[in-house]
């Protein structure tokens, strides 16, 4: 996925200017459970990443995690968003997220396991975030995502943080 | 949007497929076989022995919600399936477990196997009880004591051990000293019958456990060992049309924080010692509003549902233990 960032250069460098970039390392913490369709998993956790801010305003981020409780998941995210250019620096996300290791599968007649890794569209608030000149830090961010078979993902980010470097 | 998914699945995803049942003739002889007039009559002597029973202590279990410790009995059920398998012409032992005051009488009975009598089909089901106890679990005693006697017209290439288990609802003790003993050991696959009798048309369903509206099929529950088991199960059912049946299916040994109610009962010792074990089950409390209540009487059973289930318990039996033709 790491196309999304370089995507997000390109339609920038169509309309304009070079862009301004910015590449920071981020660490998150939180939880996630996906449940209601044929897969129960998630847990809880925490990861690293990396987040490009383009004119501080535009957003990507891929990043990893492990959670626990449920087993062991991998979860793997890809993220675009927009931020408020301000100390206070609420962001919106379109999120692209897989689960990958232990879950709970619910299977019907047809004797079918559910696909691997479980899939999740959907998005993600960043309302309690903040950056200034050593980096961004961000509270209790929700999301919520769909894995078109009936399943729903529900996010928490307790804390994120990136530090500028 | 349903080929979202799919698409997504193809570039960088799989569907395992499921495993073939086998051969499934053996499973339908024994399906059509299985005496399902005698179920009712003995989950009705079954609740009439706990209600007049000693119970056993309580000590150490205090009283909760959905947890009348105090009103647990065993002793006479155990008789009970004593005689019956003693009947069939099976040489049932007592296998006492534990301490006191919570020592587990497992019985325990076995159809030797013909050509790999080592290798073990378990069919278990706990004969305490509290209360009555019709659904949970004078159900699932019946169905094993139906399908132990169906099993006596037939040769199997695998031994076939019927355990009616003690304590289950103490944790699980007469299962877990009974793996703890190493009597599981040489289980290749194990059946363990935890309420089966009761249907409705409305189904609860906890957060991590979706299932259907309606409480008309039998849930098939496993782990990652028991897995195949559970998928042969359900293709089984697609050629033989038994009873609607669902799975759920944990990863590892399922022993997880969030998941630890799949492993509740005489399944859970069974996971923890690795051997591929289903729980089969009409999901209980999430079902049955009688679930450890006086009320849990052999009128609130459906007979129909009981019948289906455990002519599923004696194809699968069948299908495990092969039937020698």
């Amino acid at each position: 996925m790491s196309w999304l960032g370089p995507l997000v250069v390109a339609l920038h460098l169509s309309f304009g200017a070079p862009p301004e970039l910015e590449v920071m390392p981020v660490f998150h913490q939180g939880g996630v459970l996906v449940s209601g369709g044929d897969v129960t998993a998630g847990g809880l956790g925490g990861g690293l990443g990396v987040q490009l801010v383009v004119d501080r305003r535009w957003l990507t981020q891929a990043d990893v995690g492990l959670l626990w409780l449920m087993g062991q998941a991998w979860l793997a995210r890809v993220a675009v968003g927009v931020q408020r250019d301000a100390p206070w620096r609420p962001a919106g996300w379109l999120t692209l997220q897989t689960l990958w290791g232990d879950r709970v599968e619910h299977i019907g007649p047809d004797a079918l396991r559910p696909p691997i890794p479980t899939w999740g569209l959907g998005l993600r608030a960043s309302l309690l975030r903040f950056g200034g000149a050593s980096g961004v830090v961000s509270a209790l961010e929700l999301g919520v995502a769909t894995d078109f078979a009936g399943g729903l993902w529900l996010e928490i980010t307790l804390l994120q943080a990136g530090a500028r470097w | 949007m349903k080929w979202v998914l799919p698409a997504l699945c193809a570039a960088i995803a799989c569907v395992p497929e499921a495993p073939a049942p086998g051969d499934l003739t053996g499973a339908t002889i024994l399906a059509t076989e299985v005496d399902t007039a005698a179920l009712m009559p003995w989950v009705e002597a079954l609740s009439d022995d706990h209600l007049t029973d000693v119970r056993r202590s309580c000590e150490g279990y205090p009283a909760q919600a959905d947890y009348p410790s105090c009103e647990l009995s065993s002793d006479a059920a155990a008789t009970l399936v004593f005689a019956e398998l003693t009947a069939m012409g099976y040489a049932p032992r007592v296998v006492s477990l534990g301490s006191d005051p919570h020592v587990a009488q497992d019985i325990i009975a076995e159809w030797p196997g013909t050509t790999r009598p080592r290798e073990v089909v378990l069919v278990g089901a706990h004969h305490d009880a509290f209360f009555a106890g019709a659904d949970d679990n004078g159900s699932g005693v019946a169905a094993l004591l139906a399908t132990a006697r169906a099993v006596t017209r037939h040769r199997f290439a695998r031994t076939i051990r019927f355990v009616a288990f003690d304590l289950e609802e103490r944790g699980s003790l007469g299962s877990t000293h009974f793996t703890n003993a190493g009597l599981a050991d040489d289980v290749v696959a194990a059946l363990v019958l935890e309420c089966l009798g009761f249907s409705s048309p409305s189904q609860d369903s906890p957060a991590f456990l979706p299932l259907p509206a309606v409480g008309d099929f039998l849930l098939l529950v496993a782990n990652e060992d028991s897995r195949a088991l559970a998928q042969r199960i359900l293709v089984m059912n697609q050629e033989l049309a038994l009873m609607p049946l669902r799975a759920t299916i944990a990863s590892g040994d399922g022993a997880f924080p969030l998941t630890s109610a799949l492993t509740r009962s005489d399944n859970g010792p069974l996971w923890v010692r690795g051997v591929p074990t289903l729980m089969l089950t009409d999901t209980a409390n999430f079902r049955n509003p009688n679930y450890h209540r006086a009320s849990d009487l052999p009128a609130t059973l459906d007979p129909a549902f009981l019948a289906a289930a455990t002519r599923t318990v004696a194809a699968s039996v069948a299908l495990f233990a092969e039937v020698q033709r």
